[in-house]
Formats: C-alpha cells, structure tokens, sequence
C-alpha cells in the first residue's frame, strides 16, 4: 500500500470528523455517516478504524472530561481530528477520483 | 437519576477491550447511547441493544488481532500468509455477517441453545451449590472430616450423625487430632413469647466449632472454652441475616440480649456475611453447648451414650492420614465403651461396639444426605440430556442451512478456497452459536435459578451471586462441547462437497444428508422420550403418594402443640391441656377435641414399646420398628378416622378409672401375632401401663382391630401398634388432636390466637393441620413431578420443532418431486400421506429405541419412585400418545405446504 493511500471507508469517516467539526465523537460520526452517506457501520469495525487511522497518522484525539454529560457516568470521550497528513491524504484522493470521473458523466446518464 | 447499563455486560467489555486505546472512552460512548436508546426505546430493548453491542464490539477486539489487520475494505498486503488471530478472526466476521443474512435461523439456533445451556447452568448451580462448594467461610475443608460410627444400624458412613457426647469426648483430644468439634444439628427454637413469639434456627456447638472451620467474627467475638461449660452465663452468636433482620445492623449489637426459649442469652458476637456453620441450610443463631444443655435442662443428655444428637468434625493433624487417625480414635472408642460398660451406668444397649470411620467433609454432605439432592443430581443428568437433543437440533438446522449452500462452497472450492477453510468456517459458525447461546443462556438461568432453589434447596440460602467462577468455567466447557458436537456435522459435510457435481445438478436436487438429519431426528425422539417417560414415572409416583391410604382420615385433622414457659411442671401442663380441652370443645367448626400423649400417627415422637402378646414368648424382630403406641382420651378413634374393622372401638365404660382397660391393635398387629385366630380371643401384657398398678401388669382384652396406619413415612408397611385408652385423670397429657368442620387450614389461626390467651404460662403454640405434613411428605415426588415434567416437555418441545425442521426441509428439497406427482394427478390425501408418512416412520423408531433404553434405565431410578413399576406400559403408551400428538403438529405444516405445491411453479423453478 502506498504511502498516503486510503482506503475507501477511511475517506468516509475522515470527512464525517470534518463535518462534525468541533463536536466529532465518536457517537456524533457514526450519526453523520448514517445520515450524510447513508451507511449503517457496525460500532465495533468504526473503533477500529480509528485505531488502525490513528496507527497511520491519518487522525488524532484529545481525551476530555466529560462532566456536562450525566449519561456518560463519568467516562471521558475523545474528540477526533484529522492531521494534517490525513487531510493530505483527502485532497490527494480527490483530485485522483476527479481526475478519474473527468469525461463520463454523459456516460453515465445513460446507463 | 442515571440508568446504568447492565452491569456484568459493561464489565465483559472493559474486558474485551482491556488492551484497545481509550477504552474507557468507548465504555462512556456505549453508555451514552444507551442512556439514549432507553428514554427513546424503553428498557428492555436498551438492555438487548447493549448486550448486542457488548457481544459486536467486544469481539472485534477480541478476535481482530492488530488494527492493521481486519475491519472493512482492508486490504492485506500480497504474499502475506494470515496470522492464525486473523484467520479466526475474519472467520467470526464472516460468520457474523452470514447471520445478519439469516437473522431467523441464527435466532432459532440460539434460543435452543439458550433454552438447552440455560437449563444445565441452572442446574449446576444446585449441584455446584450441594456438592461442590464448602459452605461459605470454611477454609481448607479438605483437611476437615466427618467422624462417623461404622458397624451398625443407621450410624453409618453415610450419615454424619448420631454421636453421642461421650463417644466425643472419647476421642477430642487425640494427638492424631488437630482439634475436634461437635454440634447439634440446626433445629428450630422459639424466640420471645406470647403473640410475639417466632421460630428461629438455633445450632448448639462446642467451642471448637468456629476455630475448626476457620471463621473469623464479623463483630464481637466467638464462644471459648469459658463460656462452653455448665453454669456459664448464657451466650450466643448470631447470624449476619438474624444481625440485619433483627438488630437493623446496630453497630452496638454486642451486649444485647435475646430471649431463646424461657432465658436471656447475651450477644457476644456476629457472624460473617453468609456462614451456615458446617452445612448449608442457614443458622440464625449458635450456643455454647455445655452452658445450653445445663440451661435447658437437657444435661442428662450429655452424659448418656445413647442419645446420639451430635454430629463430630475434625481436623486431622499435621502428617496424620485418615487411616491412622480411625485407627487410633477406633481403639479409643473401644476403651471408653468398655470402662462404661463395667461400670453399668446405663442400661446396656445392643449398640456397642463398632469402630470409628471418618468421611471427607464434602462427601458427608454430598448426595445421600437427602432426596432432594439424589433428585437434583438426576436433574442435572437429565438437562444434560436436553443439551444433547438442543445441539442435535442445531445440528440439524445447520446441516439443513449448508445443504443450500452447498452451491456457495462448490463455487468457492472451485475458485481454490481451501477445505480447510470451509471447515473452519463451519466451526467458527456454531462456535459463534453456541457463545450467543451461551450468553442468552446465562440471563435464562439467572432468571430460572432463583425458583429453582426454592423448589429443591429450602432453607439454603441464595448465594450473593448466583455465577461464580466454578459456573463460568462450566459454561466455558459447555460451549466448547456445544461448538463441537453441533458443528462437527455440517463440517464433515462441507469436507464432503465435490464442486464439480454439485454444480452440474440442478439447485435443489441434491439429497445428501438426509440421513443424517433422519438420524439426528431420530435421537431427539428417543432421548426425548426417555425424559418423557422419567416424568411419567414421577407423575404416576406424585399420584400414588396423595391416593395412599394413610390408614386414617387425615384430611380435617389438626394437631395441636402447647409450648409452655419455663418453670411449669407437668402437672400444671396437665391441667392446662385439659383446660385447652374444654376452651376449644365448643369453638365453631370444632368438630371434636381429644387430648393424648405425644404420641400420634404421622406425628410427635411415635413412641415404641415394649409388651407381650398372650402365646409368644418374645417378638419377632419388625423390620418398620415398633410396635408403636397410641393413647387419647374418649373418642379417639373416631376423631382421627382410625378405621375399626374387627370388633369394637373404645366405650365410654373403656375410661373409667379403675376399668380394665381394654386395647386395639392394628391389622398388623394381629395378624402377625396370632396368625389364624380371633384376636379379639387375645390378650397383652405391657411392660408399663398407662397408669401406675398396685399389682403386676394384667394382660389386657383385645377389643377391636383397627386398619394399619403410617407412623413416619408414607412408605410405612405393616406397622405393628396398639392403642389404649386414657382414663381423665391420667398423667403425660401433651397433644391435642382436633378434628375439624370444613377447611382445617382456616383453623390454624383462631385456635392458636385463643390458646395464647387463655394463660400467661402459655409461650407459644403450634397448630398443624395433618394435611400440611402429608404434603411435605409428598414433597420429593412432587419436586421431581415437576421438574421432570418440564425438562420433558421442553425436550418434546426441541425435539417437535426438530422434526418440524426436517419435514419442512423435505418438502420443501422434494417440491419438484410433489409437483410432477400433483401434475400427474395425485390426490391431496395422498401428498399428506406421503409426509406423514415420514414422520411417524421418524416418531415410531426414536419411540421404540427411547422407550427401550427408559426400560433398561427405569431400574437406577427406583428407590426415587414411590410404588410404580419401572416397565410400566401405561406410562410408555401415554407417551407415545404425546408423542404422536407433537408429531400430528408437527408434521401438519409441512404436510399442507406439499399439498399446495403448484406443478408448474414447481418445474419452473429449476
């Protein structure tokens, strides 16, 4: 694999942090994925996405307390952002997938 | 107020994710979203939804090796070779995603094996409880051993009791011996008096007993040595449980008195948390032996040698085996005995002699203490059966599920996958299964445990948790068992697949496994029936035991007790029964009031006796004992039912003083006596009449025979007794024995609230209608009626929904079959024939094999039974009645599908 490159789901959870901008937990991500994307992730392969992401520097948390969140019972939550490696990584497949869906649109239509 | 999630789940998880990166923080997520699930959804889908979670998320953890491997849209990297993690790993996922597919087969497969592994959980709790676990804070009890005497009569190896205090004393302070206790087992004591008085459990031991187990004081301190002795002021320890329900957990419970009987005992210490002494029925109190025998007036007790109350544990010394230690307390024994008989204190018995045997702790707990646990361990026989026809069951849905995919699997061995892999994923579907089982089967038998331990084990009390680690390794074996046994046949079918044939039939032509679905089919029926048939002999056990003919007419007869304070002699609590007597003779739905001796059938102390029938010189010895005794004033026999057959009952001339007072005997009695001849032509001589002659005992008239009545167990035959009448001025008057208008069970109260107000020297009085008795005699057989019934009704149940699967699959496989049949203008009757066919081929093999094996096996079964032959056809043709039933049902849906077949869909589908 090389250097950069991500897999197609990794795209996906990076841009549901981005959306979810200052509140990405963890909850909150699956919540935009199923809403935004449309996909049902099980919780189990999203935690260790972001363990496996967090391996590759793709993405990093902060631990914070959780005090207003009652709910919670005192368990911190971790906030999720994308590095800066990981928002390269975005831009990169981008303008490959652009460079790629250049021309077919016509194409496409007609199927 | 915050709601938690389940609490053992949230800790399966910080297990599971005990190495993951921020585990905590996935703790709190999970925690959150429950909280809100729960305010949207409700409780009880929260709580399925987080044992869900905990179950997904955990095994992504637990099976998914690094993060770099597994998950989605991972890609491995080319000419890696998998890690074995990885490959158990991806298998789980695609056996989790294959039952996100097939979500009512994996449902169907788990609550089996819910309801199959629920069932042995629970019961291995009981057993785990009886015979597995010391009772609660004793340590090292594999030092520790029961002393028994060996070598006659009912003091056996098989039961820890009857040792009599001198045969303890005889061998406490032997140096093959690290310490010697012994107690009385736990009894009830009355506590406080008057309308106030209430029963607690109260076991008197020496003061050896704690340091022996090993207990510490949870407050206060245990009785010593100075407290064990005759005049010591009055001491007692009591129970965590009697600390909370009586004291509300005072902190300054020491120095506290409690009024036990007619005295004052000081508290001096508490127990731990969950003590029972030496066993594990639950003690609310415990006393120094020695000061209580003084106290209670007993003392004569701890001097004979022939009152057997006591039960002795040691601890063998350091180095000592069992062998040596018997040997030397055997020579022990002998010699005290010997140094009492020269000295001819007592009477002599025929009970000398014997030798001193030891039984290791759990054992003389184990098994043969009771008929509830010998019951409970042929439960727990028994769920395992229901295991077995659970995993077969599966078995048969799986092998049902990988005949459809046999196409799948010839398709992936064909693109190279290896066999080895299809094996593996068959295995890794019902280890799957049987973990899902396994876990819904934990929330079963927390469910189902408590009941259980009311119905078998009373008066033990429940553990704080009911799953220890014992439970959990057993569940670990279980499901391990389960995954093999359940997965090993779709495993050898997936090696059986040739990709090249199964691929050029059409879809739904292969039939293979067919017979060994058939077979599987066929176990579940015999096992299923051996079940079915153990619950009919119970049944039939429980109905013998209500219809038997106690000999009398117990059924509005009350007995009635009066506990007095202490400090009344006998002669005012003659007065006071014969008092009680008229108070109640003219009560409404008092019916009749007789006073007596102790003595009644069923009932008291059943006192023996010694006489002499006119023409035999001694008696033959009586295997049920006796002859027993009964007396009561007027009406006696017409007031307890007694059913006279031969001659006449007693007359008011009988009760005069001075009269010569006449007797009856029982059938047995008189047959057995004076075979042949007219016992009313007989006569008896007593060794001691009821009341005190001037002259030598006369030998007294036979007036009337009555029928034979039970004395102790409802199993009693035979029963020798004779009955006199007492004379009103008569002396030893104890029990009341009433018989009732109507419903005795609403007596119970009014008579004992005005028994206790007719006088302050009345303490406590207890009032037993004979019904309550015969039931608890009854009670072995109605547990086991019970619970074999509903083992074999839900292995009827899984073995019905087994045979419904197969039938269903047939149709279903030979749908084209049908079709061309129906095409061919086959009658509807016969479709319907041709399934049924199958099924009772199926039923009446597994009946005939289980119906085999249940006659072979009826005869370990018989000592529980309660005169019902093993072989017995009514029971075996009243299954196969059920059975043909179940199979009717079960075969009925399948049945109508075959007949709505439609020939050409049927050939259009290929």
């Amino acid at each position: 694999m090389p250097p950069g490159h991500i897999g197609e789901f990794e795209q996906v959870v990076l841009l549901a942090i981005l959306q979810s901008s200052d509140e990405a937990y963890a909850p909150n991500i699956r919540k935009v994925l199923e809403e935004r994307a449309g996909r049902s992730v099980s919780r189990g392969a999203l935690y260790r996405t972001f363990d496996r992401m967090a391996a590759k520097g793709l993405l990093e948390w902060q631990i914070e307390d959780s005090n207003p969140m009652p709910s919670r019972g005192g368990a911190p939550m971790r906030r999720f952002k994308a590095t800066p490696e990981g928002r390269r990584a975005l831009r990169e497949s981008r303008e490959a997938l652009l460079n790629l869906w250049d021309g077919i649109e016509p194409e496409l239509e007609n199927a | 107020m915050r709601t938690s999630p389940p609490r053992s789940a949230e800790r399966l998880l910080q297990w599971c994710l005990r190495s993951a990166p921020a585990a905590d923080c996935i703790v709190g997520d999970l925690r959150q979203e429950y909280d809100d699930l729960r305010g949207r959804r409700g409780a009880v889908l929260a709580y399925l939804w987080y044992w869900k979670e905990t179950i997904a998320v955990g095994a992504r953890y637990l099976v998914g090796g690094s993060p770099e491997v597994g998950g989605w849209q991972d890609h491995r990297p080319p000419g890696s070779t998998p890690s074995l993690a990885s490959d158990i790993g991806s298998e789980l996922t695609g056996a989790f995603r294959v039952f996100r597919t097939s979500t009512g087969f994996a449902l169907a497969v788990v609550l089996t094996l819910a309801l199959g592994i629920g069932a042995n959980v629970t019961m291995f709790g009981a057993v785990d409880r009886i015979l597995l676990s010391p009772p609660e804070h004793v340590q090292d009890h594999k030092d520790l051993r029961f002393l028994l005497l060996d070598g006659f009569g009912d003091r056996s190896i098989n039961s820890p009791e009857a040792y009599s205090f001198p045969d303890y004393l005889a061998i406490a302070d032997l140096p093959v011996l690290e310490s010697a206790a012994a107690y009385r087992p736990r009894r009830g004591a009355l506590m406080g008096s008057g309308p106030d008085a209430r029963s607690v459990i109260l076991q008197s031991t020496t003061w050896e007993f704690f340091p022996l187990l090993g207990v510490v004081p949870e407050r206060g301190r245990f009785y010593d040595d100075d407290d064990d002795r005759a005049g010591a002021p009055p001491v007692v320890v009591i129970s965590h449980g009697f600390w909370m329900s009586e004291f509300g957990q005072d902190p300054e419970v020491i120095g506290r008195t409690v009024a036990i009987g007619s005295h004052s005992y000081e508290v001096i210490g508490v127990a731990p948390r969950g003590f029972t002494g030496a066993e594990i029925r639950s003690v609310d109190l415990w006393v120094p032996t020695r000061m209580n025998m003084e106290l209670t007036t007993t003392w004569a007790a701890i001097k004979s040698r022939g009152a057997w109350w006591f039960r002795v544990i040691v601890r063998l010394a350091d180095g000592v085996t069992a062998k040596q230690a018997e040997a030397r307390m055997s020579a022990a024994h002998t010699v005290s005995e010997n140094a009492w008989l020269e000295s001819g204190e007592e009477a002599t018995s025929n009970m000398v002699g014997g030798s001193v045997r030891t039984g290791a702790f759990m054992t003389a707990l184990g098994p043969k203490a009771t008929t509830n646990s010998r019951i409970t361990l042929w439960l727990a026989g028994v769920s395992l059966l229901v295991l077995l026809i659970a995993c077969a069951n599966v078995a048969n849905l799986m092998l049902a599920r990988g005949l459809d995919r046999q196409r799948e699997r010839a398709v992936r061995l064909a693109f190279g996958v290896s066999r080895r892999r299809l094996i593996s994923q068959a295995l890794a579907e019902s280890a799957l299964l049987a973990t899902l089982g396994g876990i819904a089967a934990l929330v079963v038998a927390n469910w189902t445990s408590r009941a259980l331990y009311g119905i078998l084990l009373p008066g033990v009390p429940l553990p704080d948790a009911t799953v220890n680690l014992r439970l959990v390794g057993f569940l670990g074996l279980i499901v391990f068992v389960t995954t093999l046994v359940a997965g090993v046949l779709p495993a050898l079918q997936a090696l059986r697949t040739a990709p090249g044939d199964v691929l050029r039939t059409s879809r739904r032509g292969a039939t293979s496994g067919g017979r060994a679905r058939g077979a599987l089919t066929l176990g579940q029926v015999s096992v299923s029936t051996i079940l079915l048939v153990g619950a009919g002999l119970f049944v039939q056990s429980l109905r013998n035991a209500t219809e038997v003919d106690l000999g009398f007419d117990h059924a509005s007869v009350l007995n009635v007790d009066l506990s007095l304070q202490a400090g009344v002699d006998s002669e005012r609590r003659d007065q006071l029964v014969r008092e009680a007597q008229l108070l109640l003779d003219g009560m409404p739905r008092v019916e009749s009031v007789i006073i007596s001796t102790d003595s009644r059938p069923l009932y008291g102390w059943n006192e023996q006796t010694r006489l002499r029938p006119s023409r035999i010189d001694s008696l033959p010895p009586l295997p049920a004992g006796g002859p027993f005794t009964y007396a009561a004033t007027e009406g006696y026999i017409e007031a307890a039912g007694i059913r006279v057959f031969r001659g006449r009952g007693f007359g008011p001339d009988d009760f005069l003083s001075g009269a010569p007072y006449a007797l009856m005997v029982s059938r047995s009695f008189a047959e057995g006596a004076w075979p042949g001849l007219d016992p009313l032509q007989e006569c008896i001589t007593l060794e001691w009449g009821p009341v005190e002659l001037d002259g030598p005992e006369p030998c007294r008239p036979i007036v009337g025979v009555y029928e034979d009545m039970m004395v102790r167990s409802l199993a009693d035959e035979g029963i020798w007794s004779v009955t006199w009448p007492l004379p009103p001025e008569a002396q030893g008057m104890r029990g009341i024995l009433i018989r009732a208008e109507g419903d005795p069970m609403e007596l119970v109260q009014p008579l004992r609230d005005r028994l206790i107000a007719m006088s302050s020297d009345v303490r406590w009085v207890s009032v037993l209608p004979m019904i309550s008795r015969v039931e608890s005699l009854q009670g072995p057989w109605r547990i086991g009626a019970t619970l074999f019934t509903a083992f074999g009704l839900l292995a009827l149940l899984v073995a019905s929904l087994g045979l419904y699967s197969v039938l269903a699959f047939a149709v279903a496989r030979q749908s084209r079959e049908i079709g061309i049949r129906a095409a061919l203008g086959a009658q509807r009757r016969e479709l319907v024939a041709m399934v049924l066919v199958r099924a009772g081929r199926l039923v009446g093999l597994g009946l005939v094999v289980g119906i085999a094996v249940a006659a072979f096996a009826g005869r370990f079964l018989e000592s529980l039974l309660f005169g019902v032959p093993t072989v017995n056809p009514m029971v075996f043709g009243g299954v196969a009645l059920v059975f043909a039933g179940a199979g009717l049902i079960a075969a009925w849906i399948p049945a109508r599908k075959a007949t709505s077949i439609d020939p050409v869909e049927a050939m259009a589908a290929e």
